[in-house]
């Protein structure tokens, strides 16, 4: 269906393969870059991946800049503003992000802060606060799931109000995104699984939510397709880089969806979900993907059932009447859910997870109705319709 | 006529907020989450008709449809057709944003909070089957209780007087 009128914007210029690390110094160079600062945490950089990165600057004959290794899994506006003044104090030009969601969102952040000016981030929460281009921003994802590497938006923690803030702008997309299936190799299955997830949800949400448009539909459906057909690939033979460079592959597309289609309500409960008991995002999406779409149900039944061909395969999809497919089509992401669970023990409900405690719905819900994200969903929500998913979700 | 119609209105919402956010306790209950002394306004690129709107503390305050570019939250619309569609309420507020017709200067929480209130607002001064279509769920109310509530939001609405913001 027709939206009417859409837009649809990806400037950033992506890099993809084997080796394309190596190709990192020209670009640079190209933006008139000399002093770049690494921005990555502490996982990361004792797995090797920074090596990859400055293995890549040295074979050019470049010297690498200051590397802060310090960002949490949930970052925060007080590291931004940190490296904010590191990246002042040592005069650099421009920044690499090497890491998951968190240290390409903090990075994001952080490039706010040094290219528009000030000291606290909190000036620039919200949309279109933002007035000019930023400096290059070099990102490369070591998980193939946020599709950070091609939105818009950063999700930080105001670490005041103990709530995450998101800055949208279309300034905030990165110059350049690195796709080396090197950088996700040594991804343990569970944290593979649940970006993967997260990945398979933006793509779901920007196919079935009210600013879908054909572009977004195209960017989602195929990534929709290379998820499910890699993800099991690649926890039973981690080390498959074709497999992991196409689920990495598939996390940008899925980036590139919804960075112009838009998120829904797994996403705004999810943020309120991660916020209030710390689990992690990936994790929050798999646990209410399929509750989500059951409570949207009877508003994207038909965008739903166009999707199981890409979710359980053309033959199952020839073989269910048309008015069965949008039922199957969330029991083929139950199904996926529980293969995955038997390889990598990724929770399927709130319970299972022992993170969240049933008192604390209520301030999930108050949470959620303020995200933004709902006003993309196809179907209103209020406290309580949230309320009652998180029940579902409970076990 | 399409800016004389939006223009009319930007001063009917406006009002009608206002008032509804003294008397109806939906409104009340929503308006809890935004900070005191946030300013709102809507507007038509490039300078087209504005209503802006302050929040006391307690409620809604109408400040009238002066432009000066600066309030807290800004819902800009790219242009005088897409103000309207929603004013003759053949789109609702969140098919406007999908369809990106609308621009949000601010903090995106407080603009669903503002979201709800407008709704809201449809909800109880239109009749049903046009309130429908101007917002995503039309709300549980009785029709005794939505009633009271519109006489009072039209009754009260050419009273609602413009104050200077704080």
């Amino acid at each position: 269906m027709s939206s009417g009128y859409y837009e649809f914007y990806c400037p950033v210029k992506i890099l993809a393969g084997l080796k394309a690390l190596e190709h990192l110094p020209a670009e640079l160079a190209e933006r008139g870059c000399a002093a770049p600062m690494v921005l990555t945490d502490k996982g990361v950089r004792e797995a090797g991946l920074v090596r990859h990165v400055e293995r890549a600057f040295d074979e050019a004959g470049i010297s690498i800049g200051p590397v802060f290794d310090k960002i949490p899994p949930d970052s925060s506006t007080d590291v931004v503003e940190t490296i904010a003044r590191q990246f002042r104090e040592q005069g650099c030009d421009s920044l690499i992000a090497v890491g998951g969601g968190s240290v390409l969102d903090t990075a994001k952040a952080v490039n706010i802060l040094v290219s528009e000016g000030g000291e606290f981030l909190r000036a620039y929460v919200g949309a279109h606060k933002l007035t000019r281009p930023l400096k290059p921003l070099v990102a490369i994802a070591t998980t193939a799931g946020t599709g950070s590497e091609v939105t818009t938006v950063a999700v930080i923690k105001d670490t005041h109000k103990q709530r995450k803030d998101a800055f949208q702008s279309s300034h905030l997309m990165p110059a350049v995104a690195v796709i080396d299936p090197r950088m996700t190799l040594t991804v343990p299955p569970l944290i593979t699984a649940a970006t993967a997830m997260d990945a398979l949800t933006h793509a779901v949400e920007a196919f079935t939510c009210i600013a879908k448009n054909p572009l977004s539909d195209a960017y989602a459906s195929a990534a929709i397709r290379k998820i499910v057909t890699a993800l099991p690939i690649v926890l039973a033979e981690p080390g498959n880089t074709h497999a992991r460079l196409d689920l990495a592959e598939a996390a940008t597309m899925a980036g590139i969806a919804f960075s112009n289609s838009m998120v829904g309500l797994v996403h705004a409960i999810g943020h309120s979900l991660g916020a209030t008991c710390h689990l992690h995002h990936g994790t929050c999406m798999s646990l209410l993907l399929p509750y989500v779409l059951e409570y949207n149900f009877d508003a994207i039944q038909d965008n739903l059932g166009a999707l199981l061909p890409l979710l359980a395969g053309d033959d199952v999809a020839m073989a269910t009447p048309p008015e069965e497919r949008a039922r199957a089509s969330i029991a083929a992401i139950r199904d996926l859910r529980d293969a995955i669970f038997d390889v990598t023990g990724l929770p399927r409900s709130l319970s299972e997870s022992g993170k969240v405690e049933k008192s604390q719905f209520a301030k999930i819900a108050d949470l959620s109705v303020d995200d933004g994200a709902l006003m993309f969903n196809p179907v209103d929500a209020d406290r309580s319709d949230v309320t009652s998913i998180l029940e579902r979700a409970w076990s | 006529m399409q800016r004389a119609y939006v223009a009319l209105m930007m001063r009917v919402v406006g009002r009608g907020l206002a008032v509804a956010s003294r008397i109806d306790r939906e409104s009340i209950h929503e308006l809890e989450h935004l900070p005191a002394a946030l300013t709102i306004a809507m507007r038509v690129y490039p300078n087209g008709p504005c209503c802006l709107l302050q929040h006391t503390g307690s409620h809604l305050q109408y400040l009238g449809v002066r432009d000066s570019g600066a309030a807290d939250l800004q819902i800009i619309f790219k242009h005088l057709q897409h103000a309207w569609l929603l004013y003759t309420f053949q789109e609702n507020t969140p098919t406007a944003f999908a369809r990106n017709r609308i621009v949000l200067d601010g903090e995106v929480s407080h603009a669903t909070v503002f979201n709800r209130c407008m709704s809201r607002l449809m909800a109880l001064i239109l009749p049903r089957l046009l309130a429908e279509r101007a917002v995503k769920r039309y709300p549980v109310i009785a029709l005794r209780e939505k009633l009271r509530l519109a006489a009072i939001i039209y009754l009260r609405m050419p009273l609602e007087r413009r104050r200077a913001a704080a």
